[in-house]
């Protein structure tokens, strides 16, 4: 790290991205970066974004959550506004690292490393959420699927600093579930990187149809994805249990596993339909029973 | 440079910022705060864990500059100001959580944050929330009991007190102490004034020619002191603890992508990592051989002259065709055992230095002093007597620090630049670099009568020894030795086999290769069970050695035997459990299973003189001064050892003073491997403590003016038996002072053993540990997901000198026994660190039910066998033998990840 700036304010980083070039790196939690620093992987000039109080609200803005990029996994366990409103992060934020490393790593953060398996991303995917980015043109929001565009890789310009995102706040008869694959010997372990992950968002109408579903998949393509036949198979309908392994199957469909060091592409493949299963199950019980919605 | 304030433990400090440091690097190197502990450096370990403002973080993610005008809070400052213990400190020491205490620190930290905002966490919370700080030596359940002990402590305002004595009390450990409060020294937290820093540059090939090695971009560098390569080396380029085949530094070929071709020396750690990176070095790449299989074809290169065979050692008894050719029914199987790394939380470490007199001292993590300084001294053309060895605090060894790793180049920089030289490595190189636990194959054949008697084992055990011989010939003999397991077999073979290979060395790890074999053996008693309907137990209980057995080498059992009690206690215990606490056989997807193994482990060398010398001084004041390098590594040896000579002396282990592992001010005690230092460093203690007792009563006599038959030693006088008066020790002491100057015993064992024939007959231990383990389990039979639910551990140790450090070790053998059944697998190249490494979390950690049988070893001090080892051996096959009763189907492949679960459940056989 060549010159390591702390910004203070959100005008501060406007004046900072405007007038950098493109090589200027945003440092936010560290628990990423710091580890490639010591591989040597970072270089230039940094901008400490992790002081700005701005990107640490969280906040109710018509109908919509609005959460600062700089909200930390802590946060997400603890402020009432994300249990109430986005309980999936509340979620994710129980099967994410250590307390330790829940106390600095960011959302901002998880969403700017971009990697398919990020727990937060894809639960931010199934929120639909829009990005708010501060580039050197100026500012600008995006859905999150155009701003994570492939492993490591973001659709805003170098230089940028993502500053919120803007997820649809939790409504009457809606659930969501996260669930995560990993290899150890304790189900959805924090301390491991998923093997495969599902996001699951449903809402239920008054009849106990679904109205509403979103199924996120994590770890099984470059980006976090949406299972379009897994959500037209619950849509409209009656989640009964055949409804639930029909949506399980189809969500197959949109998985592009890859081999590596945590486990092979056909494995992924295989026990996918079960983890989406039991993701939308999960989902399915907090929609009808709101009071057990933190779960 | 600009200068970095901020508030540390309550006190404003300011010191230059370096570019790029982190808190954990402020802390550490500019304050000298050494408490807050290096793991990894990658946010998985939290050894590092600190407070920022109140708020728990690792302090190796935080760059120093982060914390300019922050309130920092370290292990040094969570203790009162008047020197008492935070009630989290004091319930880690008495529950006995601490043992090699590298992770202690951040481990407390952490443990205080919860309190903080958690006054009363269940068992659960308390796991969850220290699911990232890595322990490899306690198995968590004591550093558990520890967090809920400092619940109750803050909720009751008072403490429970400390428990002494001596032989079977669980007295508190003597260096838990400041283990806790993060003063005691380890390698990496020595700092000589004018220290310099020496990083080893590695090959990044396999197997390759090499070719040159260029210095001079390294020499040109800032801060560079100099550079060392082969043509550095006065003495011998060669080292190894069996064969002498590992290079200090290549100079023709690289073996492994590891081996070590310079080392660069600098005023700084940045400096020397960057010039490492400047030396050029030239390479022709070879095919490499990085299997047994390839090793062994007949046009594979010779990695060494002898040829890719490193050791083939056999066990022969009886006729094993005749055995099994009688037998009623015949299982088999072939399982293949992963390469495991050692993953201690403290990373290779040293210092070194010339004394006034010419010596060059190294202070080093090590698990064995003496051994280190022979070998160095070859290195370094010296006598022995040129080079000190004095180990450090040392934070795990587990086998891995019994080789060499920082302690030539060490002593190498020393003598060629003449300024006290450090070197650390990181977790990487760690992982790269230094030993493994051997990958087997071993194919088992078992035959039984209609009775379920054995008639026979045959076993052909193949394994990969890596580029360097290490310990590998004595851990396949005693893996031929044990393939039998703890059974009498009238007929038995057992063939080992041991190929080079241009993977890491492997050398010894906990159980010398007994729980790679132990997964067939107890894996083939499973399937017989199944076969023949009988329960495991049972199958067991009918085949047990005995004392008076005859073993596979054909050793009549001398020893105590506490096989049958292990059995029959998990037996009891499991139903006791049973009833106050059922397990459902079925919890959504989650199916139950239930496995059992037994083991035995042969207590010290194979087959070789292993001896053991302590020195024992009465003091002036009257207390006891025990002299032995045994290295205590965190498994408890300093503390039992007090506790022997405490028991010999009829006192409390306070009246013992300690010195230890140093080899100017120590005798050799041997090494701490193999199961050994309760036993035999315990008896020459005993020895030694016997010869005092027989001159104080003497002496005591002489004073008291009675005959020496009518008085005793006891709580530090000797006293009439008549109850006719006593004299305390101090008097004692400066009564013989005047005549004799100081008294000074020496105590010594060597256990009776004999060298093996040609077959591998022979007695090659004195004594032997014995255990059974019971795993329940459940399996996901969606994912293949495993989680452990209870662990019970029944283990002959002979005697628990101390009841809770020999818990600890059998709740910290059964957690490296799960990660070894579960999750970890070293793959070379790929893994790096902790987060390619998955060592159990505190999460994972089953309810483990330690049962202590006793069965009063004659040989042993006070009875005692050995229990660190064993500890870990049944494990692993009890946790496979219940996953495959949950599934039935058999895993032949570790580690049973849940991909290889699922591929099992569904008949690929290849998983």
């Amino acid at each position: 790290m060549t010159s390591y700036r702390v910004a203070r304010s959100l005008a501060e980083v406007a004046t900072a991205v405007a007038s950098a070039n493109a090589a200027l790196t945003i440092f936010a939690g560290g628990t990423d970066l710091m580890i490639r620093a010591r591989a040597r992987v970072a270089s230039g000039p940094v901008l400490d974004v992790s002081k700005v109080p701005e990107l640490r609200r969280v906040a109710l803005v018509d109908g919509e959550l609005v959460l600062g990029a700089g909200v930390t996994y802590t946060d997400c366990l603890t402020d009432p506004l994300i249990r109430d409103h986005a309980p999936i992060l509340t979620q994710v934020a129980e099967r994410f690292a250590s307390p330790a490393i829940r106390n600095v790593a960011t959302l901002g953060g998880n969403v700017a490393n971009a990697s398919p398996a990020g727990d937060g991303v894809a639960a931010l995917w199934a929120l639909d959420a829009r990005v708010e980015a501060l580039t050197p043109a100026g500012r600008r929001v995006r859905p999150i699927e155009a701003v994570v565009v492939g492993p490591g890789r973001l659709g805003v310009p170098p230089g940028s600093v993502l500053t919120a995102f803007r997820v649809s706040a939790r409504g009457g008869g809606e659930g969501s579930a996260f669930y995560k694959l990993v290899n150890r010997a304790w189900p959805e372990h924090p301390m491991a990187i998923s093997v495969a992950s599902v996001a699951v968002r449903l809402r239920l109408d008054a009849a106990g149809r679904v109205a509403l579903a979103r199924v996120v998949l994590g770890a099984v393509a470059p980006t976090p994805v949406r299972a379009p036949a897994a959500e037209a198979a619950l849509i409209a309908e009656r989640p009964t249990p055949p409804r639930i392994e029909a949506a399980a199957r189809a969500a197959v469909e949109t998985a592009q596993p890859i081999g590596d060091l945590r486990a092979s592409a056909g494995y992924r493949h295989e026990v996918l339909p079960a983890l989406v299963a039991t993701a939308i199950t999960a989902a399915l019980r907090a929609a009808g029973a709101p009071a057990e919605s933190d779960g | 440079m600009a200068e970095l304030c901020l508030a540390v433990n309550g006190a404003d400090v300011c010191a230059p910022l370096r570019a790029g440091a982190s808190l954990l690097d402020f802390l550490r190197e500019d304050l000298g705060l050494t408490g807050t502990k290096s793991g990894c450096l990658e946010g998985e370990c939290g050894a590092c864990a600190v407070w920022l403002d109140g708020r728990l973080v690792d302090a190796c993610l935080v760059p120093a500059v982060k914390a300019a005008g922050a309130a920092v809070t370290t292990i040094e400052g969570l203790s009162p100001t008047d020197g008492a213990l935070h009630p989290a400190q004091e319930a880690f020491l008495q529950a006995g959580a601490v043992q090699c205490g590298i992770c202690i620190p951040g481990m407390v930290m952490a443990t205080a944050a919860l309190l903080d905002a958690n006054p009363a966490p269940t068992r659960a919370e308390a796991q969850a929330w220290l699911a990232g700080n890595l322990c490899r030596c306690t198995g968590y359940t004591k550093i558990l009991d520890a967090v809920l002990l400092a619940a109750r402590f803050g909720r009751d305002g008072r403490r429970t007190s400390r428990a002494s004595g001596a032989v079977g009390r669980p007295v508190v450990r003597v260096d838990a102490e400041a283990k806790v409060r993060g003063t005691a020294l380890y390698a990496d937290d020595y700092q000589p004034a004018g220290c310099l820093q020496l990083q080893i540059v590695r090959s990044p090939h396999a197997y390759a020619e090499l070719l040159a090695v260029e210095t001079e971009p390294a020499l040109a560098r800032p801060g560079v002191v100099g550079v060392l390569t082969a043509a550095d080396v006065p003495g011998q380029n060669g080292y190894g603890i069996l064969v002498e085949d590992q290079p200090v530094f290549c100079d023709m070929v690289v073996r492994y992508a590891g081996d070590a071709v310079a080392a660069v020396v600098a005023e700084t750690r940045a400096a020397a990592d960057a010039a490492a990176r400047a030396v050029r070095v030239h390479y022709r790449p070879l095919p490499a051989l990085l299997s047994a299989d390839a090793a062994r074809r007949a046009d594979a290169p010779r990695l060494h002259p002898a040829g890719n065979l490193l050791a083939r050692p056999a066990v022969r008894k009886g006729d094993v065709a005749r055995g099994l050719g009688e037998a009623a029914v015949v299982v088999e199987g072939t399982w293949q055992t992963q390469w495991i790394e050692h993953a201690y939380i403290e990373p290779e470490a040293g210092v070194a230095y010339r004394e006034a007199d010419g010596t060059i001292t190294l202070v080093v993590s090590t698990q064995t002093p003496y051994m280190d300084r022979d070998a160095t001294a070859k290195v370094l053309g010296l006598p022995p007597a040129g080079i000190r060895v004095i180990q450090a605090v040392t934070g795990g060894g587990f086998g891995g620090k019994l080789d060499l790793s920082i302690q030539p180049y060490l002593a190498l920089a020393v003598a060629k630049f003449g300024r006290p030289v450090k070197c650390a490595f990181s977790r990487e190189e760690s992982v790269l670099a230094t030993v493994k636990r051997h990958p087997y194959e071993v194919r088992m054949r078992l035959g039984a009568d209609a009775g379920g008697r054995f008639t026979a084992v045959a076993a052909e055990i193949s394994g990969d020894t890596g580029a360097y011989a290490s310990w590998g010939p004595t851990v396949i003999t005693r893996a031929c030795i044990h393939a039998s397991g703890p059974y009498a077999v009238p007929h038995v073979q057992a063939r080992g086999f041991l190929w080079y290979t241009n993977n890491p060395p492997a050398g010894a790890m906990r159980g010398f290769s007994t729980p790679q074999v132990a997964v067939a053996t107890e894996g083939a008693i499973d399937l017989l069970a199944l076969e023949l309907g009988v329960d495991p137990i049972e199958l067991r209980l009918r085949n047990a050695l005995r004392r008076g057995s005859l073993t596979a080498t054909g050793q009549a059992l001398e020893g105590s035997v506490g096989l049958v009690e292990t059995l029959e206690a998990v037996r009891d215990r499991r139903r006791e459990l049973a009833a106050r606490d059922p397990l459902p056989a079925e919890d959504g997807p989650w199916v139950l299973g239930e496995g059992v193994a037994s083991m035995w482990y042969g207590i010290g060398n194979t087959a070789l003189s292993n001896p053991a010398e302590v020195r024992v001084e009465l003091e002036a004041d009257g207390r006891v001064h025990l002299a032995t390098s045994a290295a205590d590594i965190g498994q408890g040896s300093s503390t039992i050892l007090g506790q022997v000579l405490a028991e010999t002396l009829g006192c409390d282990l306070d009246r013992i003073r300690l010195t230890t592992a140093d080899t100017r001010l120590t005798p050799d005690s041997g090494k701490t491997s193999a199961s050994r230092v309760a036993f035999i460093v315990g008896n020459a203690v005993r020895d030694a403590g016997q010869a005092l007792v027989k001159a104080l009563v003497g002496e005591g006599a002489g004073l008291l003016g009675v005959a020496p038959d009518r008085v005793r030693v006891r709580g530090g006088r000797v006293e009439r038996l008549d109850g006719g008066g006593a004299v305390g020790l101090d008097a004692v002491a400066r009564a013989i002072r005047e005549r004799d100057g100081q008294w000074t015993f020496r105590g010594y064992f060597d256990p009776a053993t004999t060298p093996l024939d040609a077959d591998g007959q022979g007695v090659p231990y004195q004594t032997y540990a014995f255990a059974t383990q019971l795993a329940q389990l459940y399996v996901n039979r969606e994912t293949g997901e495993v989680r452990v639910r209870r662990v019970i551990a029944a283990h002959d140790l002979g005697r628990a000198i101390n009841p809770q450090a020999a818990e600890g070790q059998i709740e910290g053998g059964v957690v490296m026994g799960l990660g070894f059944a579960l999750t970890e697998e070293y793959v070379p190249g790929r893994t790096l660190n902790f987060s390619t490494y998955l060592i159990p979390t505190a999460l994972e950690v089953p309810e483990i039910v330690p049962i202590l049988v006793e069965s009063d070893d004659p040989f042993g001090p006070f009875g005692a066998k050995g229990v660190g080892e064993p500890a870990m051996i049944a494990t692993a096959p009890a946790v496979l033998n219940a996953i495959s009763r949950a599934i039935g189907r058999r895993i032949w492949r570790l580690p049973a990840t849940p991909e290889r679960v699922f591929q099992t459940m569904r008949g690929d056989r290849g998983a």
